[in-house]
């Protein structure tokens, strides 16, 4: 649909910012959002790379359901029609989000205490090129950041994003996956709406404890590694990065170090790239810093775990580690995303004993980049 | 890990407790229907219904007899290697939660959906369980017969709608350890009274209120 149209039926709608932007509206078509067959949506992208031969796609299952939220059932990447389907994730999801306040209670599980529902999304949560699926998710296809740039040629990136909003009580939690053309994924969990009336004005983490079973080209035969940087590294002015066996190879936990740039590394000992390049992928974290609380899960800021069924309570993760390999297996991964909240007076005030306002949002979350999915640079045309 | 109902007095908050001790309100044990519990957006409200009444007695005791049926959700059956969306119908199994007050445990029974046949099913004590929409209107019911809650509510407390936190603490010194507890939130459309902490334990069908004074202040 071209905005135009939607401007017209917005404004049907009644919604105000149908009619911002008139001559931006008039020229802007929005992007083909793909099929959809049950909870499966099959996203293209446009063609990119040499002569336009690669023409990526996502093929994405999703849920969603109460105390749960939004969460991915499936995750496939092929870089042109031709290729077989490689799936990538088998399932994620946030597995709950931890919310301690400063004073020491209340330590809240925003997820496995309550059954909070995912709002209703609408028109205006869609905005003019986005629609909504199943009444709660937000299916939309952003072409607002850069992928690359080089002197005067440039690619934006093309990503496929579904996001939902659960409703927990005063609080909402946006829950974001995003699948973009060059084959990156982004997960996101952003904090907003009503500070908790008893204590509004009381710091706070809102925590989220992300569950990611990793199948990358299938269930088997992924190795989950620990990349380090370390600077100084033999002389003042050199630097080193090593990559080694996640906790010598078995299951368990790591801290994350800004001055390490850690992360987990996600690879497959089977898949190799055109050049022979083993194909990987790397969780980088996005955050404002750590978290350490009283509670053992969060003594660390990464897990790694082998698949069993049932194993799906972050809270427990401690009692899931007992030595098994994480080395050439099927290996979940599991990451915390603190969000620091401190009150100000954007947040809102008392007013004649009500609350009145509602905290901007605030983000953290995962990027899964892959490394050595492509042998050349992504859709860049001249190599 | 640290009590959520009685921390150390934060100076900052100044605040009120106006009644610590709570009001035990225990129910007859009379019979009550099998609730209706918690519909994932996921399973179909029939499913989730014919599921509810294979694992739920027809009746059962009032109180910390109680059963509750929390929701159903599908069961993922791992292969080794998909090359795609599993599912195009209906899943081929279903996870089933119910949480017993007796001795704070949670069961999972994993059903077969075509033959109804349980695959699998075992108990976790002292888990966080989600708290049901029925559990909340319990809550709800038991504080607004609060006379505290009602005075410190004044004349909106029949207009306001009522949310709610769930509590969970592993603390064996703590009230709530093993109970099933939340925190109620009173709002009035987009706007939530404040400084005023309601937690009903249902388990003992108990009521805590604290009230702090209007602070805006951060820091």
């Amino acid at each position: 649909m071209s905005i135009g149209n939607f401007a017209a039926a917005a404004l049907a709608a009644g919604l105000a910012w149908a009619s911002q932007d008139t001559a931006w509206a008039q020229t802007y078509t929005c992007p083909t959002l793909g099929p959809v067959s049950g909870n499966t949506i099959t996203q293209e992208f446009p063609a990119g790379g040499p002569g336009g031969m690669f023409k990526p796609a996502w093929m994405v299952s999703f849920g969603f359901a109460t105390a749960k939220g939004l969460y991915i059932t499936g995750a496939w990447f092929r870089k042109k029609p031709t290729d077989p389907w490689m799936q990538v994730i088998y399932d994620a999801r946030l597995s709950d989000i931890f919310v301690p306040y400063h004073s020491g209670s209340p330590r809240y599980y925003d997820l496995s205490t309550f059954s909070f529902n995912l709002v209703n999304a609408t028109a205006a949560d869609a905005g003019p090129c986005g629609r909504v699926l199943g009444g709660k998710v937000v299916n939309q296809l952003r072409t607002n950041a850069l992928l690359w740039k080089a002197d005067t040629d440039v690619r934006y990136a093309n990503e496929l994003v579904l996001w939902a909003t659960l409703g927990a009580a005063n609080y909402n939690y946006v829950m974001s996956y995003g699948f973009r053309d060059d084959g990156q994924i982004s997960l996101r969990i952003g904090a907003t709406s009503h500070n908790l009336p008893s204590v509004p004005m009381e710091s706070h983490m809102h925590d989220g404890l992300w569950r990611i079973d990793m199948d990358l080209n299938g269930a088997p035969n992924d190795s989950a590694y620990w990349m380090v940087h370390t600077e100084p590294s033999g002389s003042p002015l050199q630097a080193s990065d090593t990559m080694a066996a996640f906790n010598g190879g078995v299951e368990g936990s790591a801290v994350w170090d800004a001055l390490k740039f850690n992360y987990v590394l996600i690879q497959d000992q089977l898949l190799v790239n055109g050049r022979g390049h083993k194909v990987s992928y790397e969780f980088m974290p996005v955050r404002m810093g750590r978290a350490v609380h009283d509670e053992l899960f969060s003594k660390a800021d990464f897990w790694v775990t082998r698949y069993h069924p049932g194993e799906d309570m972050y809270k427990n993760v401690t009692t899931y580690v007992n030595g098994e390999s994480v080395m050439n297996t099927d290996d979940v991964i599991w990451h915390m995303s603190p969000l620091h909240h401190e009150p100000r007076d954007e947040d809102g005030f008392i007013d004649n004993g009500y609350w009145n306002g509602v905290a901007m949002v605030m983000w953290g979350g995962l990027d899964l980049m892959p490394r050595n999915l492509w042998d050349r640079s992504p859709l860049y045309p001249n190599n | 890990m640290k009590s959520p109902l009685f921390p150390a007095a934060p100076a900052a908050f100044a605040a009120l407790i106006l009644a610590i001790a709570p009001t035990p309100v225990f129910c007859a044990a009379a019979a009550i229907p099998a609730q209706r519990g918690v519909v994932s957006d996921d399973v179909p409200a029939a499913v989730a219904a014919r599921l509810r009444d294979l694992v739920q007695p027809r009746t059962m005791a009032a109180g910390v007899g109680r059963l509750v049926f929390v929701g159903a959700e599908p069961a993922r059956i791992k292969g080794e290697r998909s090359t795609g969306p599993e599912v195009a119908g209906a899943p081929k199994a279903y996870l089933v939660t119910q949480y017993r007050y007796a001795d704070d445990t949670t069961i999972y029974t994993t059903i077969d959906a075509a033959t109804n046949r349980v695959l699998a099913r075992r108990e976790a004590r002292h888990v966080p369980t989600p708290i049901t929409a029925e559990e909340l209107a319990a809550a709800r019911e038991l504080a607004l017969g609060d006379a505290r809650v009602r005075e410190a509510l004044g004349a909106d407390a029949n207009k306001l709608t009522v949310e709610a936190l769930g509590l969970y603490s592993e603390d064996r010194k703590d009230r709530i350890y093993g109970h099933r507890a939340m925190s109620l939130l009173f709002r009035k459309g987009a706007l939530y009274r404040a400084g005023l902490e309601v937690i009903v334990d249902l388990t003992t069908r108990s009521v805590t209120v604290t009230r702090r004074a209007p602070n805006n202040e951060h820091r």
